[in-house]
Order: structure tokens, then sequence, then C-alpha cells
């Protein structure tokens, strides 16, 4: 069967702007490899990260709004790691290595953001070992291990969440 | 001259908005959600503490790929062939409609919307759609090539 033309692996929305767009990611069909950005009606696509030959490893795709930032995981031998680019809105070809995975043997399988604190979670397991949650700074540094795992984890996604608690015993009015 | 009642209202307009400004917060829980595809888990990670809390919310589950709305206080998940929503402890989990193999999936948390992609049987290549968080078993696909969303 032919290539659709519309292909999409990976996706992420920007809720934050106030222009809302759906990033996605092809690797194949009638249009180039990259990470496209479009209304969410589907209108005005554009190409927004060109130049990355191993999209197709791209395992985990999320944003960074705030600081306008284009955040994924890319699994595969050698350079499996955290990946950022811009969010510009124009056709760049901008993309770097943020932070690798520990080791040549292993699978980056997870990205969140935590916005707040500026910090990307990434998830991997290693090769015949544990799977690890690592953190870093939205330049990539001070990478350190969040939490350790298993041998028999696997994580496929992860998902950063922040729920305001009320003070115990605080009436609160909405007015 | 203004009436008692009148008075009053505006009194208790006053003290209204003199509580609301003074509303406190307990703070902010932060949580790591994600999907754990070797023991059928959906876990969370309690981000407050100085040693990170594991806690299983839902067993049973085959998820690959998970997605969260804070606001909402909903998660989502695909596992083989179906898309899932449940309240942020795990509860009430809900099937919202079925699916391909499971690639990716989005949350608009302003419109409460949900995107994903994946591969149908029949098609060599992975495809986006979207639903409402509320639009049990109806979807549309995606298609920027044609720039239509109800395609």
């Amino acid at each position: 069967m032919d290539a659709s033309p519309d292909t999409a692996m990976r996706a992420a929305i920007d809720n934050v702007n106030s222009n809302m767009y759906i990033y996605f990611s092809t690797t194949s069909g009638i249009y180039t490899q990259g990470i496209y950005r479009a209304n969410l009606d589907a209108s005005n696509r554009v190409l927004q990260v060109d130049g990355d030959s191993r999209l197709n490893e791209m395992n985990s795709l999320t944003l960074n709004p705030t600081l306008g930032q284009i955040v994924y995981a890319r699994t595969g031998n050698p350079n499996n790691g955290v990946y950022g680019a811009d969010m510009t809105g124009e056709v760049n070809s901008g993309y770097s290595l943020l932070a690798l995975s520990n080791g040549g043997y292993s699978y980056t399988k997870g990205v969140a953001v935590d916005q707040d604190d500026d910090k990307i979670y990434y998830a991997y397991e290693i090769y015949q070992g544990n799977a690890e949650i690592w953190r870093c700074d939205s330049d990539g540094s001070n990478a350190e291990q969040f939490i350790e795992l298993a041998v028999d984890d696997a994580i496929t996604g992860l998902g950063f969440v922040e729920i305001v608690v009320p003070d115990a015993g605080t009436v609160i009015i909405i007015d | 001259m203004r009436s008692n009642k009148t008075n009053m209202a505006l009194m208790v307009t006053f003290v209204v908005v003199q509580l609301s400004t003074f509303m406190a917060f307990g703070g902010v829980d932060k949580y790591l959600y994600f999907s754990n595809h070797e023991a059928n888990t959906i876990e969370r990670i309690k981000m407050n503490n100085s040693t990170p809390a594991r806690e299983v919310i839902l067993t049973g589950r085959d998820a690959m790929e998970l997605a969260a709305d804070s606001d909402a206080g909903y998660i989502f998940w695909m596992d083989t062939y179906r898309v899932w929503r449940a309240e942020l402890d795990g509860a009430n989990p809900t099937q919202l409609t079925t699916c391909g193999w499971p690639y990716s999936l989005a949350v608009d948390t302003v419109n409460e919307e949900l995107y994903w992609s994946d591969k149908q049987s029949a098609q060599k290549n992975s495809l986006l759609w979207w639903c409402r968080y509320n639009c049990i078993g109806r979807l549309s696909r995606y298609c920027h090539a044609c720039s239509n969303r109800q395609c």
C-alpha cells in the first residue's frame, strides 16, 4: 500500500502560547522527514525541525512552551538521549543533543518537562539492566539520576502533573 | 441614601472579596507518571519529598503511551488497540475508543481534546487522530496533508 501523505509518529500540543499548535514528527510519506508545526485545525503546516536523519528513532516528543523548546528522546546507538530544538515557527535545521543516556546499550523511552523548575525528566533502560529515570536542566546541564527502578521495569511513557493542594482548614470562596 | 439592605449586601460582597484575596493554598504536589510495560502497571512518583515515593495506581494495564491533564484531573494511556482515561489516582478507568498500534499521545488541556498517532493494521504508516475527552467511542482523523481536522 502506498504511504499515506499525512503520516505522523509523535505529537505534542503547545497549550501555553496564545496561538495553540500541534507539533508532530514524520519519518516517511511524501513530506520531508522532520518535526512539523500546524494549527489545531490542521492548517498552516510548517517544517519546524529539519536535518535529523534519525527521527525514526524518536521515542517521545514533548514541549516546554515557556522556554520555546521542543524536547524529544531518541533511542538507538550511538547517540540515544534527549534532544532539543527551538519552537520558532520558522523552518530551521537546528537541533542539539542535550543529554546522553547512560551507556551505548540503553534505550531512552520517555521524556517529560517540569516547566516551573526548568527540568527535563527522561527514562531509559539499560540493556539487560535496570530502568532509570534521570533529569537535567533545559540546556542539558546538571544531569542526575532521579530514581532507579528494577530490571523488570520497562518505562514506555512519562507524564508530569501538578496538583494544587488547599491548606487544611482553609475555606476557599470563589466569588 | 442607601437602605440597610443595600449596605448589608455591600458589606457581604466586601467580606467575600477580602476572603478570596487572602485565599491560601497548601502548595503544589508534583507527580511524575509513567507506564511500566513490563510490570503492566501505571505508576506515579511523588516528587515533593527528598526521597521520591513510588506508587502503583493501576495494575493489569499494558500501557504503551501516557499523557496527563492536571486541570481536568485525568491521565490517558494507550495499550494495543485501545485508548483509556482514568482519574489521577487511577480511579474509574474508562475505555475511550479503539486504536491501532500506539505511537504517541498528546493532550490539548485548553480545549480538552486528545490527539494520538497509531498504525492501523491495513496501513503502512501511522496516522494522527483526535477526539474530545468525553467523546467516548467517537474520533476523527487529523489530516495535515489536506488541512482538515475532520478527514
